[in-house]
């Protein structure tokens, strides 16, 4: 049987080598983040709260450009709406724990930390011990995240203007949205959502990006149910 | 409202998703509705960010070759379609993007 602390271990291993995107990604978003004209310290305490690269450059943008508070906060949430898919793929497995536990657990969670341990974890027949091993890898992930992050702000400050810097931010997400594109239903709502982004971006209140992914959500939808 | 307040917000939601189903419904199946729709929302979300910002240059939209950022664009799109690397797509991006502007006077 697998001891709590192999479990953990094996979790930390596991998230390894999948740093070798995270580093370098967090130190650009961490770029990315201060050209939004947030000072780095500030930057790094909305980076622990938050934990979501993301979300925290769009609402800094939005918020740069004078979006109303409730805009910056529902587009910012949308954009981290999948942790719902993985919250609930994950709820089965962490059924048995403490209320604490569950919590800590629940901040941890990233794209990165879920793929390294959601397969290790279903197949398990420890469950009073598996869950260390998601502990070993969102810890490793979250150190590894803000890190990087803290590093590319301060950096970040210091780069002259001339470099173009802020084109970061488009290129990350286009980074992240090409791979996201799966088969031909997402596609066609990833066409769909950005073009309405290009019509909509006069849209009231900032409200454009809320207005085109929801669009885009609906047209993958329907398009994949016609097909079905 | 003040920044703080906003990012305070934001924790609390974002928060709230993660644990959502882990905690607070960890009885409830996820509806298939739903299920289907949040399939959808990585794709469409990135989209609509992505696209509006590589077409903006100068504060307003520009969807012609006259725009650096659309052929950097179309060079990352290109990199991040055949590698799937996070990496190469924002340097291959970013390189193209300093190459037009020093080649190509007035962009």
């Amino acid at each position: 049987m697998p001891t709590a602390r192999s479990e953990f271990l094996a979790g930390v291993k596991a998230l390894l080598p999948i740093l070798l995107g995270v580093i370098p990604f967090g130190l650009i978003s961490g770029i990315a983040v201060v050209q939004t004209h947030i000072p780095p310290a500030s930057g790094l305490v909305m980076s622990l709260l938050i934990f979501s690269g993301a979300a925290l450059i769009v609402a800094l943008q939005l918020i740069t450009s004078g979006a109303p508070a409730l805009v910056v906060i529902f587009s910012a949430l949308v954009i981290n709406l999948r942790f719902m898919i993985y919250s609930a793929s994950l709820a089965p497995l962490l059924k048995r724990l403490s209320v604490g536990r569950k919590s800590l657990l629940a901040y941890l969670l990233s794209d990165q930390a879920y793929a390294a341990s959601i397969a290790h974890m279903s197949e398990s027949s420890f469950p009073e011990v598996t869950w260390l091993h998601f502990l070993g890898s969102g810890l490793t992930m979250w150190l590894a995240w803000q890190t990087s992050v803290g590093i590319g702000m301060f950096v970040g400050a210091r780069l002259p203007a001339s470099w173009s810097l802020e084109f970061t931010i488009p290129l990350t997400f286009l980074a992240l949205a090409v791979p996201a594109i799966k088969d031909r239903y997402m596609l066609a709502a990833a066409v769909v959502a950005g073009t309405t982004a290009v019509l909509a971006r006069e849209a009231p209140f900032n409200t454009g990006l809320v207005i085109a992914a929801l669009v885009g959500i609906l047209v993958g939808m329907l398009f994949e149910q016609r097909a079905a | 409202m003040n920044v703080w307040l906003i990012m305070i917000a934001l924790a609390i939601g974002t928060f709230l998703i993660r644990v959502s189903f882990i905690l607070l419904l960890s009885n409830r199946e996820v509806h298939p509705l739903v299920s289907r729709a949040l399939r959808f929302v990585p794709a469409s979300v990135l989209s609509a960010l992505v696209v509006p910002q590589i077409l903006t240059r100068d504060h307003s939209i520009l969807i012609s070759f006259a725009n650096p950022q659309l052929i950097a664009g179309m060079v990352a799109t290109l990199v991040a379609w055949r590698t799937k690397n996070v990496l190469f797509t924002i340097l291959s991006g970013m390189v193209a993007l300093w190459v037009l502007l020093a080649l190509v006077p007035g962009l």
